[in-house]
């Protein structure tokens, strides 16, 4: 196998490439508003670095929220461009998965609860324990509510995102890791996962998890 | 060559294969109005969304009506004007798939397309002509000299005539977008009892003005309380009557100034019955020819995007240093296209 990632997700931008002798090549930014720009750049880079000819790519995986709306179809029209150039499968993978695989991979707890900012008081989260595999595996579902509506519980060791807003931080003595964004890196030990168990998606049909859908008001005729 | 296009600035969601040598046109062109008259226009965020589902499956149907990708040998997608988030999505969808084939790319003017369409049926204008672009988002008289060498003429400071009969439309109580239904109101009777202004024709200028036909219709609507089916017929029929004259004025002026003999209609409204017949009568008179595009494509389409990048794209115009989507930019401003 040999995946590609992408994320644009949030404010970083950021492209990884699992080889298939499992060596990773990434590139990562925090970079707003730069991403349809950077992130063919990246995805240039890691493949040259890589020696990985396009043509031998047999994924293309990418974050598809929830976050910020035009930044998740950023990637996810690009990854379905390159699917249906390369005639390969896609593998959506969650934003906050992919930041609590971020956390996980850097940090020995047990479990974290990932959290984003989703700006109008709410944030999106949901909880994710380390499986058998060392991958981010959810817990429940993910969610998009007020600082109210969280429910943190006993045995949640960590936090990650900035959704773990002062105020949010100040009702645990957890350590939270509120700078933790989501990275391409990260994505692809879930993609990886993902194609083990057949989940790879033709480019065409895949969606995206926006979490938010109530974003206009009905007009009153 | 084959280029594809694809459409995306607004609501509709266009996608086209044009062989520049053949002439044929494949096409997909799917329209989000549904979807956006429940809130009474385009709602920008659920545009984008819609595209992002749409065009994908629209460009594998495609795909294999030509024989697969490798067909294709350019990318042409809109670049701009148009809503931000939504153009994104085409520019972003042709970014991926020029990456993975090693192919070029080209971000074309929204505007550029319809001025070409009537390129892509029968009827063709020869160079140079006066163009009048009329949709739901712009208004605007264009001196074409030559291909990519655009000069606007004059443009609407206020309303799109669109989103006037859009909005008139809306004080009849018509469901969005009202256009084509107020038009259709409009014909059902030969005469009205009023009279709206033709705005800004007893001045010299080629720009135009349309919101002060909507507050004609609102005043009137205001008077009449409660609305009868033959009060809200003679106020569709006024309103249609002042913008196709108004409309028909500034076309005569802008061929008598410019001492051109074509005018060529683009644009959604360029579909509306007695501005068609109006603008025939006019130029007749004038001893000149107007070219109308197909009605196919005088809606916002992914072959008239195809078809202003292959000239391009012929031309060794690319996107070499990635560019951005632009929800503003200068017809003006555009390259020349070339011999």
């Amino acid at each position: 196998m040999n995946i590609l990632a992408l994320d644009s997700s949030t404010e970083a931008c950021s492209a990884a490439l699992l080889r298939e002798d499992g060596e990773v090549f990434a590139r990562f930014e925090v970079a707003p508003r730069q991403h349809t720009r950077l992130l063919p750049q990246m995805m240039e880079g890691v493949l040259s670095e890589s020696g990985v000819e396009k043509s031998l790519l047999t994924h293309c995986a990418f974050a598809n929220g929830p976050g910020a709306f035009t930044g998740i179809r950023i990637a996810a029209a690009q990854a379905q461009g390159i699917g249906i150039g390369l005639g390969i499968p896609l593998l959506p993978v969650s934003t906050l998965a992919t930041l609590a695989q971020v956390s996980l991979d850097r940090y020995a707890y047990a479990n974290t609860l990932a959290a984003l900012d989703a700006r109008m008081n709410e944030i999106y989260w949901a909880v994710y324990r380390r499986d058998e595999e060392g991958c981010a595996q959810l817990l429940g579902s993910e969610r998009l509510g007020g600082l109210d509506d969280i429910r943190i519980d006993a045995d949640l060791e960590s936090g990650a995102g900035h959704g773990w807003l002062a105020e949010l931080r100040a009702r645990v003595e957890l350590p939270i890791y509120s700078e933790l964004l989501p990275d391409a890196r990260s994505l692809l030990k879930l993609a990886a996962s993902a194609a083990r168990r057949n989940l790879a998606v033709e480019a065409s049909l895949v969606g995206i998890n926006y979490l938010r859908n109530q974003v206009a008001e009905k007009a009153r005729v | 060559m084959k280029v594809l296009g694809i459409e995306s600035s607004c609501d509709e969601t266009g996608i086209a294969v044009y062989d520049n040598k053949s002439g044929e046109i494949w096409q997909r062109l799917y329209s989000q109005i549904e979807k956006h008259r429940e809130y009474g226009g385009v709602v920008p965020e659920l545009a984008s969304r819609d595209h992002v589902v749409k065009a994908a499956p629209m460009l594998v149907e495609i795909l294999r009506e030509i024989g697969g990708i490798d067909a294709i040998d350019a990318i042409a997608y809109t670049r701009g004007p148009g809503l931000i988030g939504a153009l994104m999505v085409g520019a972003n969808l042709a970014r991926g798939l020029a990456w993975a084939l090693d192919k070029p790319m080209l971000g074309v003017h929204h505007m550029e397309g319809h001025l070409l369409a009537p390129m892509l049926s029968g009827e063709r204008p020869k160079l140079p002509f006066v163009a009048l672009l009329v949709s739901g988002g712009h208004t605007m008289l264009v001196d074409v000299r030559e291909l990519g060498d655009y000069r606007i003429l004059g443009e609407s400071l206020d309303d799109a005539v669109g989103e006037a009969f859009d909005k008139t439309a809306k004080l009849l109580g018509l469901s969005y977008p009202g256009g084509p239904e107020l038009a259709a109101l409009a014909d059902s009777i030969a005469v009205s009892r009023f009279e709206f202004p033709r705005p800004m024709t007893n001045r010299p200028g080629l720009d135009f003005s349309f919101s002060g036909l909507k507050t004609a219709a609102l005043n009137i609507v205001r008077q009449h309380q409660p609305l009868d089916e033959v009060l809200r017929a003679e106020v569709a029929h006024a309103f249609q009557c002042a913008v196709v004259d108004t409309l028909r004025i500034k076309c005569k002026r802008a061929l008598e100034e410019t001492g051109y003999q074509q005018l060529v209609v683009a644009g959604g409204v360029g579909a509306n019955r007695q501005l068609r017949e109006a603008l025939v009568r006019q130029v007749a008179e004038l001893s000149g020819r107007v070219v109308f595009p197909a009605l196919e494509y005088c809606t916002d389409n992914g072959a008239m995007i195809a078809y202003a990048g292959a000239l391009r794209l012929a031309q060794g115009q690319t996107d070499e240093n990635v560019s951005d989507v632009l929800a503003r930019w200068s017809l003006e401003s555009l390259p020349a296209i070339g011999a």
